[in-house]
């Protein structure tokens, strides 16, 4: 029997206690401070892009700006909704909504429709205005060189003090792969590199070829990985003869559906962080850092299927 | 990591009483489980700019590139985010 882990796509993020020292003001500044809203702010004054003689001395040519209306919009074909990764590129968090990104309709880089996906960052250098219109101009004609090109991240920005935030200056699209080198070639962009595929660590039971050979880690019941990397299905097991297995570790979780429980005959410890006994006291009973718990099941290896075990399942458990 | 200790469900998590922490769930990937690198750098910089501190990425991939190389050092070095990626367990 097998374990399906299937992990949900999320970046999960600490951040009440901190967000509530830190104030209103500050969160508010670290908003504005990042390209993700900047983007959304330029999308309520789109025709600024457009304005002659806007900031910074620049002599803007808004001819040179193809569609400015939509300049900072992103590109979003309906007909990828339903494509991976199309249907989860979107932008994270409460205000990371203006940043979603559309994906792209090839899952890989090499995808059969003859396109690729690229990452580039614009010319970040102070007063490099017209550099940076040529490069997004130059990205977003190269995406327009295929059906199922787009520009799926958008966080460009042409003027000087437009420059915020980590993300400041990054474009994605996907371009026909004929138009990658052109964009390398043109001198426009700091990088074009790219914009390879991410995918959740696990493996799906249907999936599971594919994902080991692209080496994710894999989850199961019978024979975790650590078992084999430590050589421990080479040892014999030897059930008349049990034997003593300490950990040293986090702790244990009495309890758990893969470990004993019977305290104090296959269970016993004691805290070296506390002074209480395992067994009668509580704190040992939990291990909140799991680190323990998984070091203790590659000791137990209790199996439900009669895998060979490094330890029979009647020897006595100490945890330290 | 948020799993509620306690209530007979699941596991329990490494901040486990809801009191004194909440979440901030930024979507970088799909339910297929694929996403790209500029997805993940979007979706971090909205739990960012949403206030975070620390991001949690159980991810990876087989290539790598010098923007996401420069996006996370700057969010390290110049905007106090500490970032934990997913080294196997």
């Amino acid at each position: 029997m097998r374990t399906t882990i299937y992990f949900i796509a999320t970046l999960v993020v600490k951040i009440g206690a901190i967000a509530e020292e830190e104030g209103t003001g500050g969160a508010q500044r670290r908003v504005r401070g990042l390209g993700v809203v900047h983007h959304r702010e330029r999308q309520h004054k789109p025709n600024a892009v457009a304005e002659p003689g806007d900031v910074s001395g620049q002599q803007p040519t808004p001819q040179q700006v193809v569609a400015s209306t939509d300049f900072f919009e992103l590109t979003h074909s309906p007909e990828s909704e339903d494509e991976p990764p199309g249907q989860g590129a979107s932008g994270g968090g409460a205000s990371g909504g203006g940043a979603s990104g559309g994906g792209a309709s090839n899952q890989n880089p090499g995808a059969n429709d003859g396109t690729i996906n690229v990452l580039v960052r614009l010319n970040r250098s102070t007063g490099a205005a017209e550099s940076r219109r040529a490069g997004i101009n130059a990205l977003r004609a190269a995406a327009a060189g295929s059906n199922s090109g787009k520009v799926y991240m958008d966080h460009a920005y042409v003027f000087d003090d437009d420059r915020t935030g980590p993300l400041s200056g990054l474009m994605a699209a996907t371009v026909p792969k004929p138009a990658r080198n052109g964009l390398v070639n043109s001198g426009l962009f700091e990088r074009v590199e790219l914009d390879h595929q991410v995918d959740v660590l696990g493996w799906k039971e249907d999936d599971e070829a594919l994902a080991q050979s692209l080496g994710r880690r894999r989850l199961e019941e019978d024979i975790p990985w650590g078992i084999p990397f430590v050589q421990a299905d080479q040892v014999p097991g030897n059930p008349a003869n049990p034997i003593k297995v300490c950990v040293a570790d986090t702790g244990y979780f009495l309890g758990h559906e893969d470990l004993p429980s019977v305290v104090p005959d296959d269970v016993n410890g004691s805290d070296a962080t506390e002074t209480s006994i395992f067994g009668s006291g509580e704190d040992l009973k939990w291990d909140y850092d799991g680190h323990g718990k998984m070091m203790m099941h590659l000791q137990t290896f209790l199996s439900h299927s009669g895998q060979q075990h490094l330890t029979p399942p009647s020897s006595s458990l100490t945890s330290h | 990591m948020g799993a509620i200790g306690g209530n007979g469900k699941g596991v329990v998590g490494v901040f486990n009483a809801t009191s004194d922490w909440s979440l901030q769930v930024g979507k970088a990937l799909n339910s297929a489980g694929s996403g790209y690198g500029s997805t993940v750098m979007e979706a971090v910089a909205g739990c960012v700019a949403a206030g975070a501190k620390v991001v949690s990425l159980s991810l990876g991939s087989t290539g790598s590139s010098i923007a996401e190389d420069d996006f996370y050092t700057d969010l390290y070095l110049n905007h106090d985010v500490l970032l934990i990626a997913a080294a196997g367990k």
